[in-house]
């Protein structure tokens, strides 16, 4: 019924979605895992991810290195720095530590 | 030899000619074409006839012929000319000048068939016929341009692919979590507390910050936490002193502590470690040379008891009582043991470890002067049934007697052996060792690195061993190896082997290194400096990373 949707649902402890690609999100081990349709997550049904611990500014963050690493997947020579505010960098190694990515 | 298949624009490094020859302009097809021509001229000049072809674009066409022949004729006389100078001359050389138009001369398009007055930066025409105006040959400027451009970037690409494999890194887009690392290690200073991040990730960034040497009296603090049970500092040189008794102070529940390179460490600190940390079973020290041995003394009086692995590296404090110390208070706990390049050790000082009869670990490495075959064949017919793990790494002068009377016929339970550096070992007694070695089930880590006088035999019959439970193997400067021996490990089925070394073994060639990676399964490493015979060439099963070819960075 829901099959593989191209696009997938990432909601933040605060309330926001983001709508990302489905192959964006499977850079990240853990949401892979949980979108993953041979399982039988609520997620993976619903194509959406709920992150209790992570807030909106820090998983659009998250969203944006998904892209990143999607875009420069295979050519990892030359490619532009990723740029991270260093308040972010904290909390947003706590994230992405849970995320795997 | 390494011509691109599939006629691809990207092109590589060239020589001094080709670039030379490219840049004037002279082109082999252009010039054979303007010979064969010229021959035609002289054939037909004799008889004085022009060339005239049928056709409408007849005119052009004779145009262009009679100034060939124009060309053609005054380079003749320039031929002879310069024959009676030249006569050492390349034929190559001759035809070139003699083929290219000089600059300031009319010639006609070889592309539009427009008139243009040649010039030093008239390009030549693609197929090589004839030379191009200035505005078709700007046409092909910005194709040229992206041309050197890729070129210029797939040698930033493989550079940067051969230091990436140097430093035994994927390359790949970089993780998230290693950026924050990143980012957080540089702004270290100015972070006042870095919350719960997990100990895994702790200790990350603590090498990371070691290795940007920015572990500084004033950003220790920030890994001091009075829960850490492991602390681990690579580089402490800038801790000063009193900032490694903070350790102490800071953390007196730690278990596990290893600090390398404290140089700044004084007898101070240990004194008071050994009355503060009361849960310490682990302690390995590095670099620690200040420390008196009157001061281990203490220190092993004081808690040797609860010891259970004792590291010491890089001191000449450490003496015959120091070493009494250890065994009056932890015979009954030291299960691992290592002192490396420790020089006031001698051999008669060695033969105290006969006392401490729970060692399953030992490290003697880099003390050339006390390991002898006597004393380590006592020790390993004392301990030698429980050892587990043996490193005895620059010990020159052992010799076969010891292999053969100390570890063939006690070291049944030995998985990691590390005996780099050990020239005294012959093939045949590294042979012997071997040869149905029954009592043993098989090494782990082999390490025979710079045995010089190894060869076929005894990794032969090291492989014919271990080859069901070898992980990391390193025969790095056995230069006596053949081939041979490279084909046995591929086809003894090392399914666990993952990191292999061999380095300057010079038999070891394209062909041996794509059997070995296509049939051993689990290879993650090799470890390929100064192997001349391997290429770029090498087909290389995706997933194994070779770091050291000559070809990563040329």
């Amino acid at each position: 019924m829901n099959g593989d949707r191209e696009y997938v649902r990432l909601v933040s402890s605060d309330g926001f979605e983001y709508s990302i690609l489905r192959s964006a999100a499977a850079v990240s081990g853990t949401l892979r895992g949980m979108l993953s349709q041979s399982s039988n997550f609520v997620e993976a049904k619903q194509n959406r991810v709920v992150l209790p611990n992570i807030s909106g500014v820090l998983l659009e963050k998250v969203c944006e290195y998904l892209y990143y690493n999607l875009k420069h997947q295979n050519n990892p020579g030359n490619i532009p720095e990723f740029d991270v505010p260093p308040e972010m960098a904290l909390e947003l190694l706590v994230a992405s530590d849970f995320l795997d990515v | 030899m390494s011509r691109n298949a599939g006629g691809s624009r990207v092109r590589g490094p060239n020589s001094a000619l080709t670039e030379f020859l490219r840049e004037r302009g002279i082109d082999a097809n252009a010039i054979r074409h303007r010979y064969e021509e010229t021959l035609q001229q002289q054939a037909s000049a004799s008889s004085d006839t022009v060339v005239t072809v049928s056709g409408s674009s007849a005119t052009s066409r004779s145009r262009s012929r009679e100034v060939e022949t124009t060309v053609a004729s005054s380079s003749r006389s320039r031929k002879r000319t310069k024959k009676k100078h030249e006569d050492s001359d390349d034929e190559g050389e001759v035809l070139a000048r003699m083929a290219r138009p000089r600059p300031g001369q009319i010639e006609f398009c070889a592309e539009c068939q427009c008139r243009f007055t040649v010039t030093a930066y008239s390009k030549a025409a693609r197929d090589g016929n004839g030379l191009l105006c200035h505005s078709c040959g700007s046409k092909y400027a910005q194709e040229e341009k992206q041309q050197k451009k890729t070129q210029i970037s797939s040698r930033k690409r493989k550079k940067s692919i051969a230091a990436a494999l140097l430093d035994k890194q994927e390359f790949a887009v970089p993780k998230l979590q290693d950026m924050c690392i990143k980012l957080i290690a540089r702004y270290i200073e100015d972070v006042e507390m870095l919350g719960d991040i997990g100990d895994f990730n702790m200790e990350k960034i603590a090498r990371i910050l070691s290795r940007n040497r920015s572990l500084k009296d004033n950003t220790l603090k920030l890994f001091l936490n009075p829960s850490i049970k492991r602390l681990h500092f690579w580089d402490c040189s800038n801790l000063c002193s009193d900032s490694l008794e903070l350790i102490g102070s800071y953390c007196p529940l730690v278990e596990s502590l290893t600090l390398s390179m404290c140089g700044q460490m004084t007898d101070k600190v240990i004194d008071y470690y050994s009355t503060n940390l009361r849960n310490l079973h682990s302690l390995t020290i590095n670099g620690g040379f200040l420390i008196t041995s009157g001061c281990w003394l203490r220190f092993f009086d004081a808690i040797g008891s609860q010891l259970n692995r004792f590291s010491l590296a890089n001191t000449l404090r450490f003496n015959r009582e120091s070493l009494e110390a250890i065994v009056r208070n932890c015979s009954g706990t030291l299960e691992e043991l290592s002192l490396s390049r420790v020089g006031s050790l001698k051999v008669e000082d060695i033969s105290l470890l006969l006392q401490l009869p729970r060692l399953t670990a030992l490290e003697l490495s880099y003390m050339r002067d006390a390991i002898t075959d006597d004393i380590m064949i006592d020790l390993l017919r004392t301990f030698g049934p429980q050892l587990v793990t043996l490193n005895l790494d620059d010990s020159g002068d052992l010799t076969d007697k010891f292999l053969l009377e100390g570890v063939r016929p006690h070291c049944g339970r030995l998985q990691n052996l590390s005996l780099a550096l050990c020239d005294g070992f012959t093939d045949i007694g590294v042979r012997d060792v071997f040869k149905d070695w029954e009592v043993n089930n098989g090494l782990i880590n082999a390490n025979f690195s710079r045995c010089v006088n190894v060869g076929d035999a005894g990794i032969q019959a090291l492989i014919d061993h271990s080859a069901k439970t070898l992980v990391v193997l390193n025969l790095n400067s056995i230069y006596k190896l053949t081939s041979a021996t490279f084909q046995l490990l591929a086809s003894s089925d090392c399914e666990f082997l993952s990191h292999l070394d061999f380095g300057f073994v010079h038999c070891v060639g394209d062909e041996e290194i794509e059997v070995l990676t296509e049939r051993c399964k689990s290879l993650q490493l090799i470890e390929a400096y100064g192997n001349i015979r391997i290429t770029e060439l090498a087909k290389i099963k995706r997933g194994v990373k070779v770091a050291g070819r000559q070809s990563d960075s040329l």
